[in-house]
């Protein structure tokens, strides 16, 4: 018992406190300083290994390359969550005990008349708590609820960080390519791009998503405006159309889905070989940036010895990103050797060796994000406290005023005492003590 | 009149902006540096000026352009030292000892929006990411904690200048070293709520929009160590009692951290933000 108060008290400390602060400062520093995995491609780490063994030793170690995935970063926001977690306690703790002992007026000062003071300070919205000081002293209080902001604020900061670490935990998200008239099925091995929390398991959707149309619209310079997949969600023979955009997602039995800004031309070919066997396979390619340009797509030719390379234009007459008159310049290369080069539009059929090419057709894909976030919720409440404690404690600021009375000399003495912008306070201070001088005299 | 012709007008009521906070700008600076308090009054009244061809550039644009002022660095900038200067002026109106601050404020200010007109001046059109109220909340939050910050770093410049100089009698018009410092930490709780909204506002536009709330994007990275840094400034004064000159040292790191993730990172590295500052 002994040992956990001791440990307590350290993760309170005001030491330990600033410590996890500058910790948490240092690893943000390095993860802005040092490249990280997810920024770069793993032949930028291969090229700086290559080049330089024992930085790039050091920094892979202390796993600094990846410093939000790290094991000592998972450490360290684990350890500020305890030290929130222990400081809060002790701070409501402290809050629930505090309580300002009021008693009644001292008979002695029942004849003094404080209307008019009383009067001015509830104008001034100080509330009235009552006497102390063996009743010689009256209590006014201003922004009570002040106390507790700190301990709001914290507890929308754990909220957060508990929810950073159940996404880092057991978060799933997956990409898909998802191809105008095509399901996706909802199979983990579906994604072509897909992340897993440490514990999380396999993320299977339990719905099927059918992608009916893309939308796509742009401003005059050819820069995207907004991009729109029609699905049909269906879910045990129930099936549900809805759309999905940029900025505004699906959220269907704890799944995300978000429209992601990739999309592009899925070029569809058929390869009649020798024998009589056919091989449909869809290329995806990804849209070009610029109206002008074209897209470009590399791939081999599945079950055939063909690498095919596409230069693909989808609107060869308006110059547009629409589906209007596609082209393709087909390359297409057997080893080393080229089989082929030329231009090809839907339908038709080209000779390769003793094959038959035929392009079939081309449709729209659109990128579909698939995300299982079981902290999302948690942060939009951490978020909502975080900012109701934040005002609380900066814009509310405990205020006290003590009335007392000098029967001797005859005067009324107004002092106060607040936990923030102290000399501001003192200057309000003098204000009232000037209206209230005022108001007696009068 | 075409938008063409418009944008022109805007540009002009810009510089003519822009002048005005020059003069503005030197009748403070003539009265920090000779110590007189008169000018101050003269300073605080041209910066009232040049707000009014400022506002009215900055509608022409939004006009013009169909969405407010956050989508180049031209707007960023305008924008921020428009609302910087706004922030100002109330202040003064209820504090009006805080005057003096103006000689902070308005070179910065005119600085900021001098830099934005050398910048490009064409209007960028909005992706598909840029839209909802979380942009909304987002991007007027970041100009209030800009302007809160700017406002803060006056006061605590105030407060080294004081210091350095207190039985002047120019400095002794000033509110005292103990109310300048609470002044410069009032400010700065100002602008944690606001800097602590536009991280919270953009965390939830991210998540509409990309599917995640924070990717340790760049931007995102500096906006939680400025973050961390007011936090450590909090709680440094809070726990350990820091005021004066160190709290107001601290102070002016937070603001050139703030300053970094607000113009510079956005600015020179490539991130999910750069290309909204065009």
């Amino acid at each position: 018992m002994a040992f956990i108060l001791k440990i307590n008290k350290f993760l309170i400390s005001p030491k330990t406190i600033i410590s996890l602060i500058i910790l948490t400062l240092a690893a943000c520093l390095i993860g802005f300083l040092v490249p990280q995995i997810t920024d770069k491609s793993p032949s930028f780490f291969e090229t700086w290994q290559e080049n330089n063994i024992y930085t790039y030793r050091f920094v892979t170690r202390l796993q600094l390359h990846q410093v939000y995935t790290s094991y000592w970063f998972l450490g360290l926001v684990c350890l500020i969550a305890i030290s929130l977690l222990s400081s809060l306690y002790a701070q409501i703790k402290k809050n629930l005990n505090y309580r300002l002992k009021c008693g009644t007026q001292n008979t002695e000062y029942r004849t003094l008349n404080t209307d008019k003071i009383r009067t001015a300070l509830h104008k001034k919205r100080y509330r009235e708590q009552g006497f102390i000081n063996e009743g010689n002293k009256l209590i006014f209080t201003k922004n009570s609820i002040s106390r507790w902001g700190s301990v709001i604020f914290h507890a929308g900061l754990l909220l957060v960080v508990i929810s950073a670490i159940l996404v880092l935990c057991f978060q799933n998200r997956g990409f898909v390519q998802l191809i105008e008239g095509d399901t996706f099925v909802g199979k983990e091995s579906g994604f072509i791009v897909k992340s897993r929390g440490a514990l999380a398991g396999e993320y299977n959707t339990v719905f099927y998503t059918f992608l009916s149309k893309l939308d796509h619209t742009y401003w005059e310079t050819g820069k995207l405006k907004h991009l729109e997949s029609s699905l049909t969600i269906v879910e045990d023979k129930e099936q549900t159309d809805k759309k999905v955009s940029i900025n505004n997602p699906l959220f269907i039995k704890g799944t995300n889905i978000y429209q992601s800004d990739d999309y592009g031309y899925t070029l569809s070919f058929v390869l009649k070989k020798l024998t009589g066997e056919k091989v449909v396979s869809h290329f995806n390619i990804d849209r070009a940036s610029n109206v002008r340009k074209h897209a470009i797509g590399k791939s081999d030719y599945p079950m055939s010895p063909y690498i095919v390379e596409m230069k693909f234009l989808p609107d060869l007459e308006k110059k547009s990103f629409y589906l209007n008159k596609p082209i393709v310049y087909l390359n297409i290369a057997e080893g080393l050797n080229n089989v082929f080069s030329g231009l090809v539009i839907p339908g038709d059929a080209v000779k390769i060796k003793d094959d038959i090419l035929h392009f079939t057709g081309v449709r729209y894909w659109s990128g579909l994000i698939f995300v299982k976030n079981p902290g999302m919720s948690i942060a939009y409440i951490g978020f909502v406290i975080v900012i109701i404690g934040l005002v609380i404690m900066f814009l509310l600021p405990y205020k006290e005023i003590h009335l007392s009375f000098d029967p001797v000399q005859e005067v009324y003495n107004i002092t106060g005492k607040t936990k923030k912008y102290e000399a501001i306070f003192n200057e309000e201070l003098d204000e009232i003590r000037g209206e209230i001088e005022k108001k007696i005299e009068s | 009149m075409d938008n063409l012709q418009l944008l022109r007008y805007e540009v002009i009521l810009h510089w003519i902006a822009v002048s005005i906070y020059v003069i503005s700008t030197i009748f403070f600076a003539y009265s920090v540096s000779f110590k007189k308090t008169s000018p101050l009054n003269t300073g605080v009244m041209a910066a009232m000026i040049g707000l009014i061809p400022h506002a009215i550039a900055i509608a022409i644009r939004w006009n013009v352009s169909g969405h407010g002022p956050y989508m180049s660095k031209y707007e960023v900038l305008t924008s921020h030292s428009w609302v910087a200067i706004v922030m100002f002026l109330l202040i003064v109106w209820k504090i009006p000892k805080l005057r003096a601050a103006g000689v902070v404020i308005l070179p910065l200010s005119f600085l900021m929006m001098t830099i934005g007109l050398f910048t490009n001046p064409d209007i960028s059109l909005l992706g598909p990411t840029l839209s909802g109220v979380w942009l909304v909340i987002h991007v007027i939050f970041n100009k209030l904690s800009a302007g809160g910050i700017i406002i803060a770093l006056a006061s605590s410049v105030l407060y080294l200048l004081k210091n350095k100089n207190e039985q002047k009698e120019f400095y002794q018009k000033l509110p005292s070293l103990e109310v300048l410092d609470a002044y410069s930490y009032k400010f700065i709780g100002f602008a944690f709520i606001f800097w602590t909204i536009t991280v919270v506002a953009g965390s939830i536009w991210a998540n509409q929009a990309w599917g995640r709330y924070w990717g340790w994007d760049p931007i995102e990275t500096w906006s939680i160590i400025t973050w961390l840094l007011f936090g450590l400034y909090l709680h440094l004064r809070h726990f350990f009692k820091w005021k004066g000159i160190k709290a107001a040292w601290l102070l002016i790191a937070c603001f050139l951290s703030a300053i970094m993730s607000l113009y510079f990172i956005p600015f020179i590295i490539d991130t999910l933000h750069s290309s909204y500052f065009v």
